[in-house]
């Protein structure tokens, strides 16, 4: 390749860079767009990933009426017992309306037994036990988007909740966390187990529900149906399950990206067939005077080659890194809402960064090359016919 | 230098319609000859440059250039043949807008390997004989019609051809322009080059630096 060449393709596209800037405009625009779209989709699917492994095997809920009620803790302790089983425990835990914002938090009560929430909690734990060392009155370590809403409502050291028997609990804000899977924990309060049984009046001998750990995947299906027959008056709820719910929910909220993306793709599509249909008379002169002061083809292909390149790369980078800084610098206003619902139940999380490089070359792929083929052909059509025009 | 024998051009749109241009044209231009094609519109003056230019192709005949035949030249081939023997000048001057006079004036040797310094020395060297150095980098489209016409002639010239072609040069040029553009013409003839112009303006007609005159008329030679 020819350096200059280059220098010619650089001083004709810069006279010609409002035509050309309105291109790059729409190209990067659709190529930002994309990479958006599957950056958020890629990024909540990370998040559902995490969620449902932080998910326990089973989980037994009493049901009363058709609706969940509580459950009585040694049911816990006859669960332990079946083989196949690890561990079963009780969870103490439940919604409060948080009026000041529209939102429901959840708390969860963490007892003594630190172990069981292991898995889910572990970075708070230390957190945790030197609170319960230090502290004699309610206190509870919020999730970041707990944290961020009462202070923006000016609770910085402490919250006043009202119990469901009129009450108010005086309770010390000791700490916040955050979790890689922001989806799940953002909206989680944690407090000791016996101040959430006040706040929710649930006695010691009842829980929200029972945990049941099982390590082999295989014996999942078996053991729900035998807790199925023990306790029909409970409904068994297997992590495939919520799985399959969660996949719901996000496969019904894909489909309106899809929408989005076959918008994307129809743009561009136009945009290269704007390029591919026929040169202005102006290109075709140019090409023609090209010609005739002894260019051959391949030289006019050459540079119609690096201008192609030049735009569409430019472009690509362009739209995939506004995209990935609107995504995850930003978090995706607007466009997030298509996925998690516009409902503000649940406080904002944060968009995990995950790069997902195959789709990035598979956007790439579509629109690169593609829009370098619609730039070079059409020169290639014009250049190849006589060049006599210019004389005329 | 330049030799046509018996050239016919039609151009054929679809099966039936078919437009005679050129009919049985023959003559020849020696080297360091100038010969003047005339004749009156649409008598076929242009489509005989581009003929000889391996711009188009004729339909039956010879076209011998520098001793090489190019009737039947292919694309690649007749572009480097002009590139490397043919300088030409058209009536619209074909200047691209928006690039500066050494811009225009460098393009022919663009795809070639000659290094871009060198290229802008020839370039220079050529503006200041034609006295448009002081415009080396104004935009074209900012120049004077004469200005514009000097910056085609040097895009010609920058090649070093040994071939001038020229398609109604003053056609577009005042009576004083068109009078330093036959200085010129007479300069280039003294280096030697050898010249085909095509033009119906009388002001050539009796310059005696001039060989010859084809007198063209409906696609023939009178
Ligand atoms: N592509 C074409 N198809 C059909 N006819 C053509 C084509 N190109 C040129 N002609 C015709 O060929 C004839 C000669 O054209 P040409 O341009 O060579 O004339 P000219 O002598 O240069 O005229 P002028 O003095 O006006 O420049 C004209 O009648 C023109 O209409
Ligand atoms: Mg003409």
């Amino acid at each position: 390749m020819n350096f200059k060449l280059i220098d010619f393709t650089l001083k004709s596209l810069k006279r010609r860079l409002t035509k050309k800037l309105s291109v790059i405009f729409i190209f990067s625009l659709i190529v930002f767009l994309l990479v958006s779209v599957f950056s958020i989709s890629s990024s909540i699917k990370k998040e559902l990933e995490i969620s449902v492994n932080a998910l326990p095997e089973i989980i037994v809920q009493k049901m009363s009426g058709g609706r969940q009620t509580v459950i009585p803790v040694d049911r816990a302790y006859e669960i332990a017992t079946i083989p196949g089983v690890q561990n079963a425990y009780d969870r103490v835990w439940g919604y409060y309306y948080f009026v000041n914002d529209n939102v429901n938090f959840t708390v969860v009560g963490l007892d003594f037994d630190l172990e069981a929430y292991k898995q889910k909690y572990s970075d708070i734990i230390n957190l945790y036990a030197e609170a319960t060392d230090t502290i004699d009155a309610p206190f509870m370590i919020v999730g970041s988007g707990v944290y961020k809403m009462l202070e923006d409502n000016f609770y910085k050291n402490f919250y006043n909740f009202r119990t469901v028997t009129g009450e108010m609990l005086e309770t010390k804000i000791v700490g916040s966390f955050t979790d890689v899977s922001a989806m799940e924990t953002n909206d989680v309060i944690l407090m000791p187990v016996n101040y959430v049984r006040e706040l929710f009046d649930i006695s010691e001998n009842y829980a929200t529900d029972i945990v049941v750990r099982i390590p082999n995947p295989e014996e999942i299906e078996i053991i729900k149906q035998k807790l199925n027959s023990m306790f029909p008056d409970s409904r068994i709820v297997s992590r495939l399950d919520i799985e399959a719910s969660y996949q719901n929910i996000f496969d019904y909220k894909s489909g309106l990206f899809l929408a989005l993306l076959i918008v994307a793709f129809v743009a561009f599509f136009i945009l290269v067939y704007d390029n591919a249909s026929g040169l202005s008379i102006e290109d075709r002169r140019e090409i023609g005077i090209l010609k005739a002061v002894g260019w051959q083809v391949e030289n006019i292909l050459q540079i119609k080659f690096i201008e192609g390149s030049l735009i569409s790369l430019f472009s690509f980078f362009l739209g995939t890194g506004t995209a990935l800084f609107y995504v995850y610098i930003l978090q995706a206003p607007i466009l997030r809402n298509l996925f998690t619902g516009a409902s503000n139940l649940k406080p904002t999380f944060n968009l995990i960064p995950v790069i997902n490089f195959e789709i990035l070359i598979l956007i790439f792929i579509l629109t690169v090359p593609v829009y370098i083929l619609a730039t070079v052909i059409p020169s290639w059509k014009s250049s190849v016919i006589d060049a006599d025009e210019v004389m005329r | 230098m330049i030799e046509l024998k018996s050239v016919d051009k039609i151009y054929s749109h679809g099966e039936h319609e078919e437009i005679g241009v050129l009919k049985n044209i023959s003559f020849s231009v020696k080297e360091n000859e100038f010969s003047l094609l005339t004749g009156p519109s649409g008598s076929g003056k242009s489509t005989i440059l581009s003929i000889v230019g391996g711009l188009s192709k004729p339909t039956n005949g010879e076209v011998i250039i520098d001793n090489k035949s190019i009737a039947k030249l292919p694309d690649k081939f007749s572009a480097l043949l002009r590139r490397e023997k043919i300088g030409f000048i058209f009536q619209k001057f074909n200047l691209i807008n928006n690039l500066s006079a050494i811009d225009n004036i460098t393009i022919p040797l663009i795809p070639t390997k000659i290094s871009k310094s060198e290229i802008e020395q020839r370039a220079e060297k050529i503006m200041t004989e034609l006295s448009i150095f002081n415009k080396r980098d104004v935009l074209v489209e900012k120049l004077s019609g004469g200005e514009q016409q000097r910056v085609a002639i040097a895009r010609a010239l920058v090649n070093e051809p040994k071939i001038i072609l020229a398609d109604e040069p003053t056609a577009n040029l005042d009576k004083k322009l068109s009078l330093d553009f036959i200085q010129i013409i007479k300069q280039l003839k003294d280096a030697g080059k050898t010249i085909l112009l095509a033009s119906h303006d009388p002001l050539f007609t009796d310059l005696d630096c001039i060989n010859n005159i084809i007198k063209i008329h409906l696609g023939e030679i009178q």
